[in-house]
């Protein structure tokens, strides 16, 4: 059996040098973390778990293949290891403290807008949070988004509109009570 | 009003501490890939890499014909991985993270920088309850335990009890195994000598002169010696 590179990799072990896993940690930690971050909703312990395990998933890679990993494959590997985390649990957490204690005053003020914000996405369940960083930061297809989500592109495209309908809902509630 | 859905996604995009960015760090430069063990498992490394980037097919029919029997390949090298690798590669799992580490008991002390300065550990660590205390340690080595004074207040709690200090004047400084520190000094002021002796699951004298020493984990976990093992104060973020 050979490799691409022709070597046999029964008579090689293959010890990557830990200086590039450091050097993809050192690029792309931070990114990623937030990436994962924009998936849980800012749920602290749950980005720190998935960013731990996807940094341990990319150095398992380096020791089986040749060539070097990159964000994109950091990215794409996050994004099923949410998923993968997702169905595993399969609690839908939902925070929805936050939300209804906010007014609309908030809004004057940028750092109280973010919070609204933040409340927002985590009044959201996991999967729809998931659909719209799928869609919207990634910029992926319907279809594609689906795929990761394992619905039709139908349930899909649903889950997009009734994720956003909901916080244009909270955001006129709180318009209306200001 | 429609929401903008780039600025709700920016809302939650967290930076990373940097206690867990250094605690990560830290974890994978201790990984040894080059093995035999863990590298010549053949399939077993397939288990942290099952959600790699493959391209997964949309619709229905993904688990039919030759997919099926390479799924099934797999699933078979995972589980005769599982099987036979998972001994060796639990220590790889499972990097201390906030939520469920403890600074450890028993520190291996592996070297002694001497450019190490209390400056690494400088900072206010805070116990997780009233009565846990707070210590802050200062730059030039002077530690200052401070915690509700309940023996010159019997009636009081934790909340109205007079505070009562310990002053700890530290003299060494090492890394742990673990790449957290454990520091060593002498006890050099009280407050209240009879409430310092009853700090602690076992009331025992710790007079003025006598040795305190304290361990941090890379996680900013700080134990005291003169403290209950499971009393452990979290570094509070500056």
């Amino acid at each position: 059996m050979s490799t691409r590179s022709g070597r046999d990799p029964t008579s090689e072990v293959r010890s990557p040098a830990p200086a590039q896993l450091l050097a993809l940690y050192h690029a792309h930690a931070t990114e990623v973390y937030r990436y994962l971050s924009r998936l849980t909703g800012g749920d602290q312990a749950r980005t720190e778990d998935l960013t731990q395990s996807l940094f341990e998933r990319a150095a398992a890679a380096l020791a089986q293949r040749d060539d070097e990993l990159g964000p994109g494959w950091l990215m794409t590997t996050a994004r099923y290891a949410f998923m993968h985390d997702l169905r595993h649990d399969r609690r839908e957490r939902r925070r929805l403290e936050c939300v209804g204690s906010w007014r609309a005053d908030a809004a004057a003020d940028d750092s109280e807008r973010r919070l609204m914000m933040r409340s927002l996405m985590q009044s959201l369940t996991d999967v729809q949070r998931a659909a719209l960083v799928f869609r919207y930061h990634d910029d992926l297809p319907v279809r594609q988004v689906a795929a990761l989500l394992d619905r039709t592109v139908e349930a899909t495209e649903s889950l997009l509109v009734r994720a956003r309908d909901q916080m244009r809902d909270v955001i006129k509630e709180v318009d209306d009570g200001a | 009003m429609e929401p903008d859905v780039h600025e709700l996604l920016a809302a939650v995009a967290d930076e990373p501490s940097p206690a867990f960015l250094s605690a990560l760090e830290a974890r994978l430069a201790d990984i040894d890939l080059g093995r035999p063990d863990a590298a010549t498992a053949g399939a077993a490394p397939a288990i942290e890499v099952p959600l790699a980037a493959t391209s997964m097919p949309a619709g229905r029919g993904r688990w039919t014909g030759p997919r099926f029997v390479a799924v099934l390949a797999v699933a078979a090298a995972v589980f005769v991985a599982v099987l036979y690798g998972a001994a060796v590669l639990r220590p790889h799992r499972g990097v201390e993270l906030p939520a469920t580490a403890t600074t450890e008991p028993s520190v291996a002390v592996v070297t002694t920088a001497p450019s190490e300065t209390f400056s690494a550990i400088a900072g206010l660590y805070v116990g997780s309850t009233g009565g846990s205390g707070e210590l802050v340690i200062f730059p030039d080595g002077l530690a200052r335990f401070t915690a509700p004074n309940t023996v010159a207040c019997p009636t009081c709690s934790n909340a109205t009890a007079p505070p009562g200090t310990i002053e700890i004047t530290l003299t060494s400084l090492a890394r742990t195994a673990n790449r957290g520190y454990v520091a060593s000094g002498t006890i050099t002021a009280e407050s209240d000598a009879a409430w310092a002796a009853e700090i602690g699951t076992t009331p025992s004298e710790k007079p003025i002169g006598s040795s305190a020493d304290l361990t941090v984990s890379p996680l900013g976990q700080l134990s005291l010696s003169f403290l209950p093992p499971d009393d452990v104060l979290i570094r509070a973020p500056s």
